[in-house]
């Protein structure tokens, strides 16, 4: 069962296992076209696990629905690739991306009780996404169901398994959720707000588990969130949007220590933090600009207390700065010189 | 219970002295101009009916103001235990009825079950601070909120707002007067704002219904300056709540809190449904105006760092009972009951990248059939016999705070947690 897999891995060797390039989303409207993603790019390694983190309209979620083939018309991918192991996936459709979807790429969204079949015991829905993509009899995809609701988790699986969601807590639901995204070993799941439905203390659980699991498992994950700290905790790299744009990406120590984009740098410092005690918090004036009017040249610029001439008409790429890379005029270097492909 | 005992000898006095002192020392310096419209609003009030007058003058309104001498000069000390409460709760149970509809349970001999969301609470809440309660869904913190505005009826206990017990106001004018002195903020800006009425109309409502302004020019113009303190533009008065973002929509719903001019907020996870840099601009909002008109919050939310950013005074709840209750710096410093602890192990940090996945474990129970003994017990890595058979009460310590729970009140915590809190201290 393993075999597909194990080959893929070896031939992929030093090839990113996703790569995102110049993505472009659009929704067409009878008044003028809503781009939702703006030349967007980042990689993603085998294992790795990429924070994409922002504010709500930033355009976090809709890069992942756009990897899996799951915008929801009209909207379209307008221009870019994305490229799995080095194969295109922007066009598949039907059948071909069908097969892909769960089998290749997993996904976990945000409400665990929607993402599970009410009518359905959890046992079912493990064995039918296992019979769908893997080749096992029904009595192996049961043992093997068995064998992941121990792994995440669950206690007395044996019971469990036969159980339906509305018996789970939603912790435990969400146990479920990650066993299912597991079940067909996945190279690359996208967690959308795998925890933002959970309390925190249950919250600390999913995520340990996540980032376990696909250590495991050798899983990249790509964890869509709007929480700094979750990202700090379990992120190697993070990805900062804005607009519809990656504004900032790194490793997510320097990220954390030392945001080099002024919209990082605002977030950082908006956010309370328990180690330490400050009268005010950083304050960003303004909010998110709506798709329809997107301000020229940096998009950030209207809020931004550093923002100059240049910022008002001109796009930056994302550039050197520091240990990441930030799309912000701030860190050109003297002669205009845009090399700076995304990494 | 200390503050709460001093509080109640100190609306055993009745010295009418006082409360005119009182009128005239704390309110009119504390608020400027805007408390004394409330005074003189209230004054005014009272005046207009004898029966009531004659009532308050005997007893109500000597005990209702006593205590706020002392305010007078605690007030610009944020230290919640050193201000006189403005509001306290004592053993606040709310039980809500959960059981099937009568044919069913008696067909099926079941008994009536209940849902105790709010099991004996108890704090008081200090002149000018804030007190927050933190605590997992279904902990009961919102319950309390709702309880202490009257939007649930409490099953037993008193709510007691500046020496006066809430349930014991009776008619409508007095009562009005009183809730006239509160508001709320809710959590989410998109559901409670009226989307068919304009922004104008919405913030005017509190100032209409308690019949604060009767002049139409004059409520345009408190509503025009009412905007401009939660920094929106005056402008924007004549919009529908559609054409707002969730930040500015959450600053209309504060401007509408603040139109009858309360002392007293409710905050329920006020930016729980907001993105983090309007989060603090919402945060550093009600902060500027605490300073301002000399607020009391009642904060309520789950996110353990935003509480330590507003907070004066602390309260954690679990299953609908305070386990520990400490001066904000204390609790987060220096946690002492097992539940405070694990919830702050579990919060995500930007300095703990790459902890053990043991430090939280299990879930919260089902609220309608709590754990006996303390209802923590099952979570808890320090629960023994007496965790499992006995309610712990809570305790003070000897740093003021108050915990309820066995393994602290024995020592037994120290073992297990000292060297973790040393690593902490040092």
């Amino acid at each position: 069962m393993n075999v597909p897999h194990i080959d893929r891995m070896n031939a992929g060797g030093d090839l990113p296992l996703l790569s995102v390039r110049n993505l472009r989303v659009e929704f067409p409207r009878r008044r003028g076209t809503l781009v939702a993603l703006d030349d967007v790019s980042f990689d993603i390694a085998r294992g790795e696990v990429l924070g994409v983190v922002g504010e709500s309209g930033a355009g976090k979620s809709l890069t992942g629905a756009a990897i899996i083939g799951l915008l929801e018309p009209p909207g379209r991918i307008a221009g870019g690739d994305i490229l799995l192991d080095g194969e295109a996936i922007h066009a598949l459709r039907g059948e071909a991306m069908r097969r892909l979807r769960g089998r290749r790429i997993a996904m976990i969204f945000q409400d665990p009780l929607t993402s599970l079949n009410p009518l359905y015991t959890v046992g079912e829905q493990l064995v039918e996404t296992m019979l769908t993509h893997l080749d096992l009899t029904p009595a192996a995809a049961r043992e093997r169901a068995l064998a992941l609701l121990d792994e995440v988790g669950i206690p007395a699986p044996a019971q469990r398994i036969d159980h339906y969601p509305h018996q789970f807590s939603g912790g435990m639901r969400q146990r479920v959720v990650i066993a299912l995204a597991l079940c067909a070993e996945p190279e690359l799941i996208i967690a959308d707000e795998p925890t933002t439905a959970l309390d925190v203390s249950v919250q600390a659980q999913i995520i340990a588990l996540l980032r376990r699991l696909c250590r495991q498992h050798r899983t990249a994950v790509m964890l869509i969130t709007h929480d700094m700290g979750v990202i700090a905790e379990t992120a190697d790299r993070v990805a900062v949007m804005y607009a519809g744009r990656v504004v900032e990406i790194g490793p997510v120590a320097e990220v954390v220590r030392a945001p080099a984009h002024p919209y990082t740098r605002g977030l950082m410092g908006a956010i309370p933090v328990l180690g330490a005690e400050v009268e005010r918090l950083v304050q960003i004036d303004g909010a998110m600009p709506r798709l329809d009017a997107i301000p020229s040249g940096c998009a950030f610029h209207p809020r931004c207390t550093e923002a100059s001439a240049r910022c008002r008409v001109e796009r930056p790429e994302l550039l050197p700065a520091g240990a990441t890379r930030a799309a912000c005029w701030l860190y050109a270097p003297a002669r205009e010189n845009t090399d700076g492909g995304p990494q | 219970m200390s503050i709460i005992e001093r509080a109640l000898a100190k609306a055993k006095q009745e010295d009418r002295a006082a409360v005119e002192q009182a009128e005239g020392l704390v309110h009119r310096p504390q608020a400027g101009q805007d408390a004394q419209g409330a005074v003189a609003e209230r004054t005014g009030d009272v005046a207009d009916h004898p029966a009531v007058a004659a009532a308050v003058e005997a007893e109500i309104e000597p005990a209702a103001l006593a205590p706020a001498p002392a305010a007078a000069g605690a007030r610009r000390v944020r230290d919640a235990r050193a201000a006189a409460p403005l509001l306290y709760v004592e053993d606040l149970r709310c039980a809500f009825d959960v059981s099937r509809p009568w044919l069913e349970r008696v067909l099926a001999r079941e008994p009536r079950r209940w849902l105790r969301a709010v099991d004996g609470v108890s704090f008081a809440i200090g002149r000018g601070c804030t007190f927050a309660l933190v605590g997992e869904s279904g902990c009961g913190k919102s319950t309390v909120a709702r309880l202490i505005v009257g939007l649930h009826e409490p099953s037993a206990g008193r709510i007691v707002f500046d020496g006066r017990d809430v349930a014991e106001v009776r008619g409508s004018a007095e009562r009005q007067q009183l809730r006239s002195r509160f508001q709320m903020i809710f959590q989410d800006p998109y559901a409670s704002l009226n989307p068919r009425w304009r922004v104008e109309r919405i913030i005017a409502e509190p100032i209409r219904v308690f019949g604060l302004e009767r002049d139409e020019a004059a409520i345009r113009a408190r509503v025009a300056a009412l905007l401009g303190q939660v920094g929106l533009s005056p402008a924007d008065g004549a919009k529908y709540p559609h054409e707002f973002s969730g930040g500015q929509r959450q600053r209309i719903c504060i401007a509408r809190a603040l139109a009858n001019r309360p002392e007293f907020l409710v905050c329920d996870e006020p930016t729980s449904a907001l993105d983090v840099s309007v989060q603090a601009q919402i945060l550093n909002l009600m902060r500027d105006l605490q300073d301002e008109l000399g607020l009391t919050f009642l904060f309520i939310s789950h996110d353990l760092a935003v509480v330590r950013h507003m907070a004066d005074e602390v309260g954690v709840m679990y299953l609908g009972r305070i386990v520990e209750i400490a001066a904000s710096r204390a609790l987060f410093e220096r946690p002492r009951h097992p539940y405070t602890r694990m919830l702050l192990a579990a919060i995500p940090d930007f300095s703990r990248r790459g902890r053990g996945d043991d430090a939280v474990r299990g879930e919260v129970p089902n609220p309608i059939t709590p754990p006996s003994g303390c209802s923590f017990h099952p979570r808890c890595p320090l629960a023994d016999a007496r965790c499992r058979g006995e309610a712990p009460v809570l305790r003070e310590l000897d740093d003021g705070r108050r915990v309820a729970c066995h393994a602290v009140e024995e020592g037994r915590d120290t073992i297990e947690a000292g060297a973790e809190i040393c690593t902490e201290v040092s």
